[in-house]
C-alpha cells in the first residue's frame, strides 16, 4: 500500500527541470527543453515522439472554460515496460514543472491527469498552483484519504469516484469538481461534472447546465496513430491559434520548441511584419501581438511546423 | 486563410470544423450552402480558381467592387509568395 503520508525528508524528484517519479537514488532529467541524460538515449527518442498540448473544455453555451495538459504523438504500448509507461507521466509533468516555472500564464483553470503513485508522491505539493486541477482515481479509501489530505492543504482535484464503493460514492459531495463518464448518470451533488469521452453533441443534454464537457468531438483523439504526429501538432496549433488566447498560443511553442525556427521565419517576414528581430518565438509572438500572432501561428500550422513537412 | 485548411491539412472538412472547435458563423461558412457567410468562401474559392462567372456572381450578391476584391487577391499574392521565400 502506498505511503498515505507527506514524507518531506525524501529526495525531491523534480530535478533539473525534469520530473521522474520512479523510485531511483540518482534523479534522471527527462526534459527535452531542458537537457536530456545521455545514458539514457531512449527518452530523447520516446520525447522526440512526443509533444504536450492543451485539450479544451467547453461549458455547456460552448465557451472555452479550461484546459487538459495532454500528451500527444507516438503511444507507449500497454504491454511496454513500466518504465516507458512511467516515462509518458514524467514527461507530462516536465511539461506542467516548465509551466509553473514560466508561471502558467492565463486564468483558466488546467486540469493534470496523475496516476496513483504521483498522487501518493510529494509531487502534487511541489507542483501546485491555484489553477491546477488534479485530475485522479479514487479507488479506495486509502486513495481517498490521500485526496482529502491534500485537498485540506490546498490542493484542487477533480476525481473520477469508483462508485462500486459505497465509501468513495459517498465522498461525492466533498469535491469541487467530478469527474464523470459522457455515459454516466450526473451525480446529484453541488460539484461540478467534468465530463469526459464527449463524442456526440447530444451528449450534453443530458447534464447540467453547470457541467464541462472534454473529449473527442471537441479536440479530436488524444492519441493520434503513428505517423501523424506532425498533423495532430498543426491541428493543435490551429486551434490554438483561431480560438485561445495569446497565453496559451506562448505556452504552447515553449512545450514544443521544435516548430521555433519556422516560427521566427514567418515572424521576421513581410506576413509577420516584425520591425525588429525577436530573440525567441515566445518574444517574437509578444510583439506580435493577439491579433498578428495568432495569423502567424496559423500559418505556421498551415505550412507545417517543421522544414521537412 | 481557413478556406485552404482542409487542403493544406488534408482532413475532411466536418472533421476540421469539429477538430478546431470552430464558432458558429465559421462552420456554417463552411457547412451551409446559401448563408452570407458561405457566399464569401465561395467567392474566395472562385477567386483561387480563377472562375470569372462564379467571382461575378458572388461579387455581386455580397455588393463587393471587383477591383477590390483583384486587389486583396494580388495582397494575398504577395504575402504567399514572401511566406514562400520566408520558410525556404
Amino acid at each position: 500500500m502506498p505511503d498515505m503520508t507527506i514524507d518531506d525528508s525524501l529526495p525531491p524528484r523534480i530535478v533539473g527541470g525534469g520530473i521522474n517519479t520512479r523510485e531511483s537514488e540518482q534523479p534522471v532529467v527527462v526534459t527535452q527543453m531542458l537537457g536530456i541524460d545521455d545514458s539514457e538515449p531512449v527518452r530523447e527518442e520516446a520525447l522526440r515522439a512526443r509533444f504536450l498540448s492543451f485539450d479544451p473544455l467547453f461549458d455547456s453555451a460552448s465557451n472555452l472554460v479550461a484546459h487538459q495538459l495532454v500528451l500527444r504523438g507516438r503511444h507507449t504500448s500497454a504491454d511496454a515496460p513500466p518504465e516507458l509507461q512511467q516515462m509518458d507521466e514524467d514527461m507530462l509533468l516536465t511539461g506542467l514543472y516548465s509551466l509553473i516555472q514560466s508561471n502558467l500564464a492565463g486564468t483558466l483553470p488546467l486540469l493534470v491527469q496523475i496516476s496513483e503513485s504521483v498522487l501518493f508522491s510529494d509531487i502534487p505539493k511541489q507542483l501546485n498552483h491555484r489553477q491546477l486541477v488534479w485530475r485522479i482515481n479514487i479507488e479506495n479509501e486509502q486513495h481517498l484519504a490521500r485526496a482529502l489530505a491534500l485537498q485540506d492543504a490546498g490542493l484542487t482535484f477533480c476525481p473520477a469516484l469508483n462508485r462500486a464503493h459505497p465509501v468513495v460514492k459517498e465522498s461525492a459531495s466533498a469535491w469541487r469538481y467530478l469527474a464523470c463518464n459522457a455515459n454516466d448518470n450526473p451525480p446529484g451533488v453541488a460539484a461540478r461534472p467534468v465530463v469526459e469521452g464527449v463524442r456526440h453533441a447530444h451528449t450534453q443534454a443530458h447534464w447540467p447546465e453547470h457541467a464541462w464537457f472534454k473529449g473527442s468531438f471537441f479536440s479530436g483523439d488524444t492519441q493520434p496513430a503513428d505517423g501523424s504526429r506532425e498533423l495532430a501538432l498543426q491541428l493543435d496549433l490551429l486551434g490554438i491559434a483561431l480560438r485561445s488566447s495569446l497565453d496559451t498560443l506562448i505556452q504552447f511553442v515553449q512545450l514544443n520548441p521544435e516548430m521555433a525556427p519556422r516560427l521566427l521565419a514567418i515572424a521576421h517576414s513581410q506576413v509577420g511584419g516584425m520591425s525588429r528581430p525577436a530573440e525567441s518565438a515566445a518574444h517574437a509572438l509578444i510583439m506580435l501581438g493577439p491579433q498578428r500572432a495568432s495569423r502567424v501561428a496559423a500559418l505556421l500550422a498551415l505550412t507545417g511546423t517543421r522544414k521537412c513537412s | 486563410m481557413l478556406s485552404t485548411a482542409n487542403l493544406a491539412l488534408s482532413v475532411p472538412l466536418e472533421s476540421l470544423i469539429r477538430k478546431l472547435g470552430l464558432s458558429a458563423n465559421c462552420a456554417r461558412a463552411f457547412s451551409v450552402h446559401g448563408s452570407a457567410e458561405s457566399a464569401m468562401l465561395q467567392l474566395a474559392y472562385a477567386c483561387e480558381n480563377n472562375d470569372v462567372d462564379t467571382l461575378s456572381a458572388y461579387a455581386q450578391q455580397l455588393d463587393i467592387p471587383l477591383h477590390q476584391i483583384s486587389v486583396a487577391y494580388l495582397d494575398a499574392l504577395i504575402a504567399a509568395s514572401a511566406l514562400d521565400a520566408a520558410l525556404q
